[in-house]
């Protein structure tokens, strides 16, 4: 018992082969969720195969079609990456709340959010900027929207044999404005209570939207990209009536809970009023 | 039982040890190697007391398996004293501050100071409490060791 079986690919090909072999396998990447689940419990048999050897999944590069992320860049390395800085400045702040410095140098960008917890903080920048995760089997290579990669708690859209390369992220039209917020119970080394990022593209010049993206953390079973926010296409921001029905409609698609971290109650006040923050923030409203 | 053979640089020095795939590095390094510096404290990654660099970067010994260290050069808090045995600016900040008490998060603090004076070689408070978010200290209320990393900071930057 408590046996590990370990499994270091040097190769991407190489271990998408081992895991199509071997459905048994888990992937290992900075294993903070994974070894810290493992040793609650009670360290299990484990049949790990490592990714930390191949180095093509730690590149981060330009594509046609946008900005690649691969799946086993450390937190760290989105977080310090001038490029992620510059085009998606969110995706940075957000790299740079989660844990601390320890967890950001082992954590990988593909495990937060392979790990599926709804709390996770990268996973919301990623939603509004549109990332596709793109995820990989012998058969090949897929695509899979992001918002759309979740499918419960700790549950992926991945299926035994696949796993994720990385991300593409399109690269934001130049009208774009961003926010985030991570709401927890202190500054530091805190997992979020509300978490929320905001897109907006702005129209020319004013304080209206040509497009509203708000995803929202830590409330309900997965990360939730909210639908429907075309209605407020064109809507005056600056005003304190369209802020609040947009947070309001936001809050609609949440489905908060209590736990440790906040009462439903207080999860559902500090929704509305983040998003509300967000967007004045982002369209710098003070 | 799965074993594996790796080999690593620890405080310079090349070891090779025959590890259980599920040992963690920071039981290899107190168990198998005697280096009882490193603590262990909560063993989920809160805590800090068991931070070690690896390849130069801070990282929670306890959540890293220690096959994956094979090839790794590690720093422990034993591999910071010069060969003379004086102690590093750090260690020795910590002393003048009088920044430990029980001192179970002592060597923690001081990878961690280290770590952070490299990025931040002059660094503000809230870069000292920011790159310190990782180390748990529970009798001293922080102050202390806030003053140590600015000694430290001095004393690095005289050289
Ligand atoms: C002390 C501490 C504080 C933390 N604070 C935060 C925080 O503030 N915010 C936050 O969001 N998270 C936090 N976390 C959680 C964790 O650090 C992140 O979720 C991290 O990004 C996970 O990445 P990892 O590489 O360590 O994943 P691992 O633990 O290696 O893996 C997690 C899961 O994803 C799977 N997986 C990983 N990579 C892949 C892949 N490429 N393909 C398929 N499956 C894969 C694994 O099989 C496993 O099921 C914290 C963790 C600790 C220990």
């Amino acid at each position: 018992m408590n046996n590990i079986k370990y499994f270091l690919p040097k190769s991407l090909e190489e271990a998408v082969k081992y895991l199509s072999d071997n459905n048994d396998a888990k992937v290992l990447a900075g294993g903070t969720d994974l070894i810290v689940k493992w040793k609650k419990t009670g360290c299990p048999d484990m049949h790990l195969m490592d990714i930390r050897g191949i180095n093509k999944f730690a590149e981060m590069n330009d594509l046609s079609e946008g900005f690649f992320i691969g799946a086993g860049a450390t937190i760290e390395q989105v977080e310090s990456c001038e490029k992620i800085k510059a085009d998606f400045p969110i995706l940075s702040e957000a790299a740079r709340n989660v844990g601390s410095v320890q967890v950001r140098n082992l954590a990988t960008i593909g495990g937060n959010s392979c790990n599926a917890a709804p709390s996770a903080d990268t996973v919301l920048p990623l939603i509004v900027y549109e990332a596709e995760a793109v995820i990989v089997s012998v058969s090949g290579e897929k695509r899979c929207t992001l918002k759309d990669f979740f499918v419960g708690p700790g549950k992926t859209v991945m299926r035994p044999g696949e796993m994720l390369k990385g991300f593409v992220l399109p690269k934001p039209k130049p009208c774009t404005v961003v926010s985030f917020a991570k709401h927890s119970r202190r500054a530091g080394m805190d997992l979020a209570t509300v978490g929320v990022a905001v897109k907006i593209c702005l129209k020319k010049g004013e304080k209206s939207a040509e497009e509203i993206s708000v995803a929202l953390g830590a409330v309900g079973p997965v990360p939730v990209s909210v639908k429907g926010l075309e209605k407020f296409n064109g809507a005056d921001l600056s005003s304190d009536n369209v802020l609040k029905e947009i947070a309001e409609f936001s809050f609609e698609q949440a489905s908060p809970i209590t736990d440790v971290r906040g009462s439903k109650d207080y999860r559902s006040k500090m929704i509305v009023q983040n998003v509300k923050d967000c967007i004045c923030k982002a369209i710098k409203i003070d | 039982m799965d074993m594996k053979t790796i080999s690593f640089s620890v405080n310079g020095k090349p070891q090779k040890v025959h590890v259980r795939t599920n040992w963690t590095l920071s039981s290899v390094l107190r168990e198998q190697l005697g280096l009882l510096g490193t603590k262990i404290g909560c063993g989920e990654g809160e805590c800090g007391a068991c931070s070690v660099l690896m390849n130069g970067k801070t990282v929670t010994s306890c959540l890293v398996l220690a096959v994956q260290a094979d090839g790794a050069e590690i720093i422990t808090i034993e591999g910071l004293e010069n060969m003379d045995g004086t102690l590093h600016p750090v260690q020795e900040a910590f002393v003048e501050a009088g920044a430990v008490q029980c001192g179970y998060c002592t060597p923690g603090m001081v990878m961690s100071t280290i770590a952070l004076l490299e990025k931040h070689p002059e660094p503000t408070e809230e870069e000292v409490r920011e790159g310190l978010t990782g180390n748990l200290c529970r009798c001293t209320g922080y102050q202390k060791i806030f003053e140590a990393v600015q000694i430290a900071s001095k004393k690095m930057r005289r050289g």
